[in-house]
């Protein structure tokens, strides 16, 4: 599913890459913790797989797709396309309802309402937040806050799931409460998830573990 | 949840985020209602004003399509009867018209002279009035015999069968109202109608008229033309209609110049309250990238926003543009009564040409001002939000070229008002351009204002606050901005009009040279004096020397222009200051028989000194030699001064309006007065004016002219106003942590409040400084091309220290006010709440 190769990155020209020739492979509907210390780049590997950023040099493959080749517009339509993110400190629309922002990418993507109507409410009721579509975020918990992310990450059925630190902002019940829901609903679906995590509890529900370290990538 | 189908949600999230932040759409829309509102009222007074000219014109014209009109003045009754004794006559109708006062009430009404028998064919519904009504014969024969309106009679407090006394030129005549018509127009409510006899005798114009209305096809009208008797014209009541009309149309074009200019300022203000919205939004619009929504997407969803407040902000800047324009319409009616042509200010029109061109404007501006946020917006990178300090940053990279583009633009603009050929339109242009490119520096001059000011041993707030300046650019650039080109308006306009006064003034101090002057005390309706009192005067000792004028208006190049038989003494002489100084003596010529004419005329009609005009007279038209062009601000359409024997030889006139009185050097002012009240009996017939008297009316006369325009100033300051108060209130809003933070560190609610207030007045001092040059600058477009290209009189531009005094205030004011809302509630604020976010 995903395929990552000597890939390199770095950011400014007196500072040492962050990566190099850095590779990756998650398989289909595996499941991947990546560890590593703060400022390790974790984060930009997403950002490099996403297509938010770009690599120096080096291949990012994402369901056939070379991530590497595409300019701006399209890496957008890619993210928008294969891509659902699930990040820390939740990033839902404010000023959409609930049942709006899980709605979004599948708009995004044209689907009929019909369709959306009933994708949302199966999801809603996957993600337990039956009768809370039209609440807005901010008068949610944390965790259902993220639940909600979840959905929407879920809601266009991408191949590929991002999780950036998703229970970095959560108590450790309700963080694991999430990361219960995330891999168990991205199992459903058949999708692939590589979750950045400095929690052992989270790594512990991933098919494999890896930790980013001085620019490259090692099995924990 | 199940959305609307075709709703967007990205759309809903937009204008959900405006709802969640009242203040700011609510300085969004009045940004675009009070430009929308300006530019709606001063079209819908202009139009207002024009379209009551055009039904009255056109209710009084009824069927006809020309009018034969006297080509030296008034038509002599002969043509009427040469006309109708040609075989296959077209249809024609003998009309009077005049204005004359009726006793016992203020104003004038509309006297309309007409042959009843002549007027089915035009005017039915007036025969039909005196016909109908059953006074046929009382019309024919009784003397006086008048029809009249339901207003005016109810206006005159009149009945069927009551006499009314109406005078012309000061003479009065009995009137008997023999029908009262229903009016529902206009035209009829200040209309008296009376036979063609009546009228003559009314007027005591013997065998002559107005004009002769005419209906005919094109070849009729093409034959006529070319077999008229000399001292005759044949003109289309269209043309002369669309003529008069457009007589204000340089008047009319100052003021929407001024209406555009509070739409520009107003559409600063709509930059302003979208890029703050894209700025506190960076987050979110990060967000939706991440997600997957493309540029475009971000880019279109920005402008619908903005499309939505346009919609919102246009249909409330109507609300207020008509309530504007009900107040404006009375004034620009007044002023092009008083300049131009009779008008009354009447209920406003809705045009539907000037709503579409109002809300092109307000929604075209609105669109192009958010066009750059929107961009901006479209900009921000995925997830890795667009920082503040990363925009101020950029904002500050951009200052230089910015500045360069807009000091390019200002040269630019300036080189177009200057030298570019064309009408006042292309001048406007160029003066624009100086004001977007001055506008463009503005955000420079912040910043050196901060780089002078840092260097300065500041401390604790008031460092903060200079520090400040700098450090939010992106906001208050623009505010300053608004606020430099309202305060660089309110500076040119103001230089402009007080360099006009003062030219104005002293032609008037040179022209006003006799002691006193007297005229028929109904000289304002046209009355002249009586010949006993011009021989009378000629021969009081009190008076050493003695000036007599007559004036006549003449049809010249589409527009009325004044000739003036003048037998000047020296000391009247003094006061003409000839333009052209190479040229020879221009009083030889004129004593000779040459005329002078004004310099409105002259540019108008492309004439110096040695060229030749040629003037209507009865006997056809005849040639003059100018042998002088004298400044002249009486008329912008033109005088032309022409030696009195000269004038009687060719247009057979011996009367006189006023003299010009110059006393002994042994009797002042007051004592020449009493001489001649003396001499003349206390005549109440008569008016005796001191010069200083006169002088003071005209410049009365005069500033009630530029109140229009002051109404206007005040507007663009207003607009700007509320362009600092948004900026600031945006800043406010954005900076509510920094606030916090701030008074976390121990900052007292007083030292946040004094920093808001610190910045703002920095603000408005630095947009003062700039606004002194930009408005002198748009002060001399205005004086040197605009006023000469739009009234053709041209004068000095003189250095006034008080429109600068004034700015300064304005701005010291505006950012004072402007600031003190927003820093009261930073000071007011509960920091924990925003200590809490993240």
């Amino acid at each position: 599913m995903l395929q990552v190769e000597r890939l390199s990155k770095h950011y400014g020209v007196q500072q040492a890459p962050l990566f190099r020739d850095l590779g990756l492979t998650v398989g289909s509907g595996e499941v991947v913790a990546l560890l590593g210390a703060s400022g390790s780049g974790k984060t930009t590997l997403l950002n490099l797989v996403s297509g938010i950023d770009s690599p120096d040099t080096g291949r990012v493959e994402v369901n056939g797709i070379g991530v590497h080749g595409l300019d701006e517009p399209e890496r957008t339509l890619f993210r928008r396309n294969e891509i659902g993110f699930v990040f820390q400190f939740f990033n839902l629309i404010p000023t959409l309802t609930v049942g709006e922002n899980i709605a979004l990418p599948l708009e995004l993507v044209g689907l009929p309402p019909g369709e959306i109507s009933a994708r949302v409410a199966t999801l809603l009721a996957g993600v337990g937040l039956d009768g809370k579509e039209q609440r807005y975020p901010e008068t949610l918990s944390g965790g259902e806050q993220q639940r909600t992310a979840v959905a929407r990450a879920l809601a266009h059925r991408p191949k590929l799931l991002l999780a950036d630190e998703p229970t970095g902002n959560l108590d450790t019940k309700t963080g694991e409460s999430v990361i219960r829901l995330l891999n168990g609903l991205a199992r459903d679906q058949g999708a692939s998830l590589l979750i950045v995590t400095h929690s052992d509890a989270v790594a512990r529900v991933a098919d494999r573990v890896l930790r980013l370290e001085a620019g490259t990538l090692c099995e924990a | 949840m199940t959305p609307a189908p075709s709703a967007s949600l990205l759309l809903r999230a937009g204008l959900r985020y405006q709802l969640r932040h009242p203040w700011q759409l609510f300085l969004a829309l009045i940004g675009v209602a009070m430009g929308v509102a300006v530019v709606l009222a001063v079209d819908m007074a202009n139009g207002a004003s024009k379209a009551a000219f055009r039904v009255s014109a056109e209710e009084i014209r009824g069927a006809a399509t020309h009018r034969l009109i006297g080509r030296a003045g008034r038509l002599p009754e002969h043509h009427y009867t040469e006309l109708f004794l040609r075989p296959n006559a077209p249809s024609m109708a003998p009309v009077i018209m005049a204005r004359a006062r009726v006793d016992g009430v203020e104003g004038r009404f509309r006297i309309l002279g007409v042959d009843v028998f002549a007027e089915g064919a035009f005017r039915d519904q007036l025969s039909s009035v005196v016909g109908s009504q059953g006074t046929l014969d009382d019309w024919m024969t009784r003397k006086g015999a008048a029809a009249i309106s339901r207003t005016a009679a109810e206006r005159l407090d009149v009945a069927v069968g009551d006499p009314v006394t109406a005078r012309f030129e000061g003479t009065p005549t009995t009137l008997h109202i023999q029908a009262v018509f229903d009016d529902d127009s206009l035209a009829s409510r200040d209309l008296i109608v009376v036979d063609i006899a009546t009228a003559q005798a009314l007027t005591g114009w013997r065998n002559e008229l107005s004009h002769i209305d005419l209906a005919l096809t094109p070849s009729q009208a093409e034959h006529l033309a070319q077999s008229l008797a000399p001292g005759a014209r044949l003109v289309a009541i269209e043309d002369q209609l669309s003529e008069t009309a457009g007589l204000s149309a340089a008047f009319e074009l100052n003021l929407t110049a001024m209406s555009l200019l509070a739409l520009l300022v107003g559409l600063f203000l709509i930059f302003n309250a979208i890029s703050f919205s894209i700025v506190q939004r960076r987050r979110l619009l990060g967000r939706l990238r991440a997600i997957g929504v493309t540029r475009s997407e971000i880019q279109r969803l920005v402008l619908i926003e903005a499309a939505v407040i346009a919609l919102a902000g246009s249909l409330i800047g109507t609300l207020l543009g008509a309530w504007l324009a009900d107040r404006l319409t009375l004034i620009v009616a007044a002023t092009i009564s008083a300049l131009y042509y009779d008008v009354t200010a009447e209920a406003l029109r809705w045009s539907p040409v000037t709503l579409v061109k109002a809300w092109a404007l307000g929604i075209g501006g609105t669109l192009l001002a958010a066009w750059l946020p929107a961009r901006q917006a479209a900009a921000t990178p995925p997830l890795t939000t667009l920082s503040r300090a990363a925009l101020e940053s950029t904002t500050r990279a951009r200052l230089p070229r910015v500045g360069a583009a807009g000091a390019g633009l200002v040269v630019l603009g300036l080189a177009i008002a200057m030298l570019a050929p064309g009408g006042i339109e292309v001048a406007f242009v160029g003066l624009f351009m100086m004001l977007i490119g001055a506008a463009m520096i503005a955000p420079l001059a912040l910043r050196v204002a901060h780089l002078l000011l840092r260097r300065l041993p500041l401390q604790g707030v008031v460092r903060m606050a200079v520090r400040d300046l700098d450090r939010h650019l992106s906001r208050l650039g623009t505010a300053g901005a608004a606020l430099m080109v309202a305060l660089a308006a309110s500076v040119g306009v103001a230089v402009m009009v007080e360099s006009m006064r003062g030219a104005v003034g002293d032609w008037l101090d040179a022209l006003l040279t006799a002691d006193v002057y007297v005229a028929s005390d109904a000289f304002v309706d046209g009355a002249p004096l009586p010949s006993a009192v011009v021989a009378q005067a000629r021969d009081l000792p009190v008076i050493d020397g003695l000036s007599s004028y007559r004036d006549r208006n003449l049809q010249l190049g589409g527009r009325r222009v004044t000739v003036i038989s003048a037998e000047l003494a020296p000391a009247s002489r003094i006061g003409f200051e000839f333009l052209d100084r190479t040229a020879a003596d221009p009083w030889t010529g004129f004593d000779a028989g040459d005329v002078l004419i004004s310099e409105p005329l002259a540019s108008r009609l492309d004439l110096g000194a040695g060229d030749e005009i040629e003037l209507p007279t009865p006997e056809g038209d005849r040639p003059f030699r100018v042998s002088g062009v004298f400044r002249d601000f009486a008329s912008e359409h033109g005088r032309l001064f022409i030696q009195r024997q000269t004038y009687v030889a060719h247009w057979q006139d011996t009367a006189t309006d006023t003299l010009a009185l110059f006393g002994d050097h042994t009797t002042d002012v007051p004592a020449l007065l009493d001489a001649l009240d003396m001499a003349f009996g206390g005549s109440d017939d008569l008016a005796f004016t001191a010069a200083a008297e006169i002088r003071a009316e005209s410049m009365r006369i005069f500033d009630r002219t530029f109140q229009i325009t002051d109404v206007l100033r005040w507007l663009s300051i207003a607009v700007a106003f509320v362009g600092v108060f948004s900026a600031l209130m945006a800043l406010q809003l954005e900076r509510r942590k920094e606030y916090a933070v701030l008074r976390a560190l121990g900052l007292t609610r007083s030292q946040v409040s004094s920093l808001i207030v610190l910045e703002s007045l920095a603000l408005g001092v630095v947009a003062a400084l700039l606004a002194m040059p930009v408005g002198l600058a748009m002060a001399w477009v205005l004086t040197a091309e605009i006023q000469l290209r739009a009234f053709g009189w041209s004068m000095p531009l003189s250095f006034f220290s008080e429109p600068y005094a004034t700015a300064l205030l304005n701005g010291i004011l505006a950012g004072l006010l402007a600031s003190l809302l927003p820093a009261w509630r930073s000071a007011n604020q509960n920091p924990a709440p925003q200590l809490r976010e993240d």
